[in-house]
């Protein structure tokens, strides 16, 4: 599934390779935290970090551990990170632990992680492992950011960020005018249809590359088959002269 | 050690477990104090008004009443209550109750009100104040004329403090 994103860009990679709207993963925690901004750095934050660790750490244990009991050696070891993320927000980010609360122990069983343990982390190098964690890990806080910032500037007419320690507003500007935001926004059929919308474009923009692609190859199929008969021709010609 | 063998599965995962476990005892030293004491922060100005200068900890409880919002522990001094009643304004009302590790009631200290000036404020003023504070954990919180609703639910507000105490 990312096996061929080291010939894509940055961008391309965080649309392709979008582990919520591209594969489908990691959707719960997506529709159940992106209410706020707030929300969603704290979140993208706590995955970029145990993603990334979990990744390398994996890597560096796969040649020791058997296939029949790697599940449980790889889930030991993200349960551990998450655990320890969790305690250091409870006590450093206590407001945003607060608002997260489940969520961030729920981590351990995100998709995301265990996915990228499987399919990536096993089998690859430390770096490759620590550069897919951090690519995966962006990726799923670009589609956090995406999500939350329609369904908070939609549901609230804000675009607010606060201090996560403190809680302290830092940056806060009303784009819709009070009485014409769309509450249903912030509830989780905002959610679904936030999700729903963005997973489309997605999958426009991808049907539109293949599509694209595809083209290209005929018009290079063509070109070459024409090539070959102007060749042809003018064999026969030479023959006649 | 063959890596198929049960022995080299029993003790990677015996070691894995080990170090993630020492781990978490390492992580959990350092945040613990810092998470308890970010949960009395709020509280810790008014619970010095009772016990000045004493060492306060977040306890957990389980109350039935439904009345008490925090309990916690001033080391070596007695246990402070945090609790609500709702008396004639709806809005209910707050405050602190502290009992002395001998039983005897350390303090009444309320922390938000809106009870009508002469009738219900008359159960936070000195006269009411001082009769709580000469209770002990055995006593029920006597009752107000005039002041009834929220005498009351003061009294109730004691007995669920008096229970967690004699629990504790």
């Amino acid at each position: 599934m990312s096996e061929s994103k080291k010939k894509r860009g940055f961008w391309s990679e965080m649309i392709y390779n979008n582990p919520v709207f591209g594969l489908y993963l990691g959707i719960c925690s997506t529709l159940a935290i992106t209410t706020t901004l707030n929300n969603a750095i704290g979140m993208g934050i706590a995955v970029i970090v145990v993603l990334t660790i979990s990744n390398i750490v994996i890597s560096l244990i796969a040649p020791l551990t058997p296939d029949e009991i790697h599940i449980p050696v790889y889930i030991v070891v993200i349960a551990t990170l998450v655990t320890v993320v969790g305690m250091l927000m409870q006590a450093f980010t206590p407001e945003l632990y607060s608002t997260l609360g489940t969520f961030i122990d729920l981590i351990v069983v995100n998709c995301i992680i265990l996915g990228r343990a499987e399919a990536f982390a096993c089998s690859n190098s430390v770096s490759d492992s620590a550069r897919d964690g951090i690519m995966m890990g962006l990726s799923y806080t670009f589609s956090l950011l995406a999500m939350s910032l329609i369904r908070q500037v939609l549901g609230t007419g804000l675009l607010e960020f606060s201090n996560p320690a403190t809680n302290q507003t830092i940056f806060s500007l009303r784009l819709i005018p009070a009485g014409f935001e769309i509450p249903v926004f912030t509830t989780q059929t905002g959610a679904f249809l936030t999700f729903a919308l963005l997973a489309a474009g997605v999958a426009a923009i991808k049907n539109n590359d293949e599509k694209k692609a595809a083209e290209a190859e005929k018009a290079k199929a063509a070109a070459a088959k024409a090539a070959a008969q102007a060749t042809a021709a003018s064999v026969k010609a030479k023959e006649a002269a | 050690m063959k890596k198929d063998s049960i022995l080299y599965k029993v003790v990677l995962l015996g070691v894995l477990c080990a170090i993630c476990g020492a781990l978490l005892a390492g992580v959990n030293a350092i945040t613990a104090p810092i998470i308890a004491d970010a949960a009395i922060a709020n509280e810790k100005v008014n619970l010095e008004k009772i016990y000045p200068g004493a060492s306060f900890t977040a306890v957990d409880y389980s109350d039935d009443s439904g009345l008490i919002l925090g309990v916690y522990r001033a080391e070596g001094k007695g246990m402070i209550y945090k609790v609500k009643g709702v008396g004639y304004n709806a809005d209910g009302f707050t405050y602190l109750l502290a009992f002395n590790e001998d039983g005897s009631v350390g303090g009444f200290q309320v922390l938000e009100e809106n009870e009508t000036a002469g009738f219900g404020k008359r159960c936070f003023e000195d006269e009411y104040v001082s009769q709580i504070n000469a209770l002990t954990s055995s006593d029920t919180a006597p009752l107000l004329s005039g002041a009834t609703l929220t005498s009351t639910a003061i009294q109730k507000g004691f007995d669920a403090a008096k229970t967690l105490f004699d629990a504790r």
